[in-house]
C-alpha cells in the first residue's frame, strides 16, 4: 500500500504520551519517537484500518515525495 | 492483621519430577478438572482475551483449550488454541516438580545454574518435523493467533520463542518476544533493542548477513519457564531448560538452518526465517505486561521460509498483561533476583515477584537478618532492571500474601528511617510513568523488617496477636467440616 501523505504533522504529545493520528479514520494511538522523526523512513500504520503514513514528516517533504 | 504461621520457604523439599520427555501434550493429558475445554467455536479477535479477563476477575485460572477456533477471516482453523497454561502459581509449580510455589525462586535459581545438558536428536525422530510448509504452502494468516486488545493492530504470535544465534561464539539463545503477522509469510519480531536476541541480529547485520530466527511455539510448561532463565550474553538456555523440566531437552536442527540453529523437538509448531538487513516495519500498538498499551514501534521484518510443526499441533497463546504471561515471567525473575540477594543475604528464604505490581515489586522474606543485611538483599535486586520497588520482610510474613504485606508496611515501617531512594537505574521503557524519552528510573527499597533484638534475643515490639494453637486447630476443623456440608457457600467475602 503506497504511502498517504499528510497535510500536516500528524502527531502529538501529551504527557508522558505521543499519539499519531491516522489521516484517514482519525484513530489516535500511541507512538515511539523514532516513529515521529521528521526523517523516519518506516511509515506508521494505523492500527485501525492500516493506513501507512509518516506521523512526523513536516508537509513540504511529504509533497516532495514521488 | 496478624500472620498465620506458614511453610519455610528455603530447604523445603523439591520434589523433582522425573519425566523423560517432557511435552505440552503430556503435560495437558494430566490436567483434569484444571482444563477448561472449550467446543463451541471461539473467535480470536478479541473474543478469547475477553474470556480470559472475565476468568481473571472472578479469581479464576484454568488452562483454556478451544477447539474451534474462529480466524480474524471467518474460516475455521483447524489448530486447536491453548491459553492461560500458566496462569496459576500452583499449577505452574506442579508443572515444574514443586510442592509449594513459594519455593520457585530458589528452584529456578538453581536451574538457571544449568546442569542438564540438550541432546540433539535427528529430524526423523522429531515430532516438530512431521509437517514442513514451504513456498506457496507457508500461510502465518492460518494460525489461530489471537488479536487481544482494541488497538493492537492485527494477530499477533505472543508465547513464540524467538531462537538466534551469535555469529561469533555459534551460542544460541531464545527469547519470548511478539510477532504481527503481517501477511501468509511475512512478520514483524521484537527483540526488545537490550535484549540478547536483538544483540544477534546486531550482530549478523554488522556483517551484512541476514540473522536466521525460529520461533517455537508450545512445549511443557516446565521448558517455557526453563528457556525464560535470566542469563549472561552469550548463554544458552536449553540447559536451564532441561534443569526446570527435570530431564534433558530434546533438540533437533532446524529445516532451513540445519545444526547451525537447533529448536526443541517436541515443541508443537516452528516458524523459520530471515530477517534481512535493515529490512524495518511498524509493529503495536499492543497491550504490554504494564496493563497499558505500548507505542507503536520500529522492528525487524522476518521473511518466512518454512513452518514445520506436528501433525495435529496446538497453538500456545499467552494472555498478554494476565496473570497467564506475568506468573512465568515472574517466577523465572524471582529466580534471578533469589540468585542476586541471596549473594549477599544469606539469611534470604523467599522472593515473590507479585502479578499485582506487573514486573517492578519485589517481596523478600528474611530469616532474622543482621545488621545491613536488609538493605543489603535490596540494593542488590534493586539493580535488576524491571524492579523499582523492592520491600523485605521478616519471614513470619507471608510475602506470597499481599494482605500480610502490606499490613506489615502499615505497622513496621517509618519512612525517615526505613526506606532508601536510588535515582538514575536502567528500567523498562514500557513503564507509562517515566518521562517521555526517559531511559533511567528512581527506585526505592523498604526495609519493613523488625528492629534487631535486644541483648536478651528480645525484639522491641509488642506480640503479634495470635489465637493460641489448639484453637487455630480447632477452627480449621470446623472450618473443614462446614465447607464439606456446603455451609460456606453463601457467606460474604471481603
Amino acid at each position: 500500500m503506497p504511502v498517504t501523505p499528510v497535510a500536516e504533522p500528524v502527531h502529538e504529545k501529551r504527557g508522558n504520551c505521543l499519539w499519531a493520528i491516522c489521516p484517514a479514520c482519525r484513530t489516535r494511538f500511541p507512538i515511539g519517537a523514532a516513529l515521529a522523526e521528521p526523517h523516519a523512513t518506516v511509515p506508521a500504520i494505523c492500527p485501525a484500518c492500516h493506513h501507512p503514513f509518516h506521523p512526523g514528516r513536516p508537509a513540504r517533504e511529504e509533497r516532495s515525495t514521488p | 492483621m496478624p500472620p498465620e504461621p506458614r511453610p519455610a520457604a528455603a530447604g523445603a523439599a523439591v520434589e523433582r519430577h522425573a519425566c523423560a520427555r517432557p511435552s505440552l501434550r503430556a503435560w495437558l493429558a494430566g490436567l483434569g478438572p484444571a482444563l477448561l475445554q472449550i467446543d463451541e467455536p471461539l473467535p480470536v479477535r478479541h473474543h478469547l482475551t475477553a474470556l480470559q479477563h472475565a476468568l481473571e476477575k472472578a479469581g479464576r485460572h484454568p488452562v483454556i483449550s478451544v477447539r474451534h477456533p474462529l480466524l480474524p477471516d471467518g474460516r475455521d482453523s483447524p489448530i486447536p488454541v491453548l491459553t492461560n497454561l500458566t496462569a496459576s502459581r500452583s499449577l505452574v509449580a506442579g508443572a515444574l516438580g514443586l510442592a509449594d510455589h513459594r519455593i520457585a525462586g530458589e528452584a529456578l535459581a538453581r536451574a538457571a545454574k544449568g546442569g542438564c545438558p540438550p541432546v540433539v536428536v535427528d529430524r526423523a525422530s522429531a515430532p516438530i518435523a512431521e509437517v514442513v510448509e514451504t513456498g506457496s504452502a507457508i500461510d502465518l494468516s492460518g494460525l489461530p493467533a489471537t488479536v487481544q486488545h482494541a488497538l493492537d493492530p492485527g494477530p499477533y504470535l505472543t508465547a513464540a520463542h524467538a531462537t538466534t544465534r551469535d555469529p561469533e561464539t555459534g551460542i544460541d539463545n531464545t527469547a519470548i518476544q511478539r510477532c504481527w503477522i503481517r501477511s501468509p509469510t511475512r512478520m514483524t519480531w521484537y527483540p526488545y533493542p537490550s535484549s540478547h536476541n536483538a544483540r544477534n541480529l546486531r550482530r549478523h547485520w554488522d556483517r551484512g548477513q541476514p540473522c536466521p530466527v525460529a520461533f517455537w511455539i508450545g512445549h511443557h510448561p516446565a521448558v517455557v519457564i526453563g528457556a525464560q532463565a535470566k542469563l549472561a550474553y552469550p548463554q544458552s538456555h536449553w540447559e536451564a531448560a532441561g534443569a526446570a523440566a527435570g530431564a534433558p531437552l530434546r533438540l533437533t536442527p532446524t529445516f532451513s538452518f540445519g545444526e547451525a540453529l537447533l529448536v526443541p523437538a517436541d515443541a508443537e509448531i516452528v516458524i523459520e526465517g530471515l530477517a534481512h538487513p535493515h529490512d524495518l516495519g511498524a509493529d503495536g500498538p499492543f497491550g504490554e505486561y504494564t496493563g497499558y498499551m505500548g507505542p507503536q514501534i520500529i522492528a525487524p521484518m522476518v521473511e518466512v521460509l518454512a513452518i514445520t510443526r506436528r501433525h495435529d499441533a496446538l497453538f500456545h497463546d499467552y494472555g498478554s498483561g494476565l496473570a497467564d504471561m506475568l506468573v512465568p515471567e515472574n517466577m523465572a525473575m524471582e529466580g534471578k533476583l533469589f540468585a542476586l540477594a541471596a549473594a549477599v543475604a544469606p539469611s534470604l528464604q523467599a522472593v515473590h515477584v507479585p502479578v499485582s505490581g506487573r514486573r517492578f515489586h519485589a517481596w523478600l522474606a528474611l530469616s532474622d537478618p543482621g545488621p545491613g543485611e536488609a538493605r543489603d538483599a535490596l540494593a542488590a535486586v534493586l539493580a535488576w532492571r524491571r524492579l523499582k520497588l523492592a520491600a523485605a520482610f521478616d519471614a513470619d510474613v507471608d510475602v506470597f500474601d499481599e494482605a500480610q504485606v502490606l499490613w506489615a508496611i502499615a505497622t513496621r515501617v517509618q519512612w525517615h528511617r526505613d526506606i532508601f531512594r536510588l535515582d538514575g537505574l536502567s528500567t523498562s521503557t514500557l513503564d507509562p510513568s517515566l518521562a517521555a524519552g526517559a531511559r533511567t528510573t528512581s527506585k526505592v527499597g523498604i526495609d519493613a523488617t523488625l528492629p534487631l533484638a535486644d541483648g536478651a534475643g528480645v525484639r522491641p515490639v509488642p506480640p503479634a496477636a495470635v489465637s493460641p494453637p489448639e484453637a487455630r486447630a480447632a477452627a480449621d476443623d470446623l472450618l473443614r467440616r462446614l465447607r464439606a456440608a456446603g455451609r460456606l457457600e453463601g457467606a460474604p467475602c471481603l
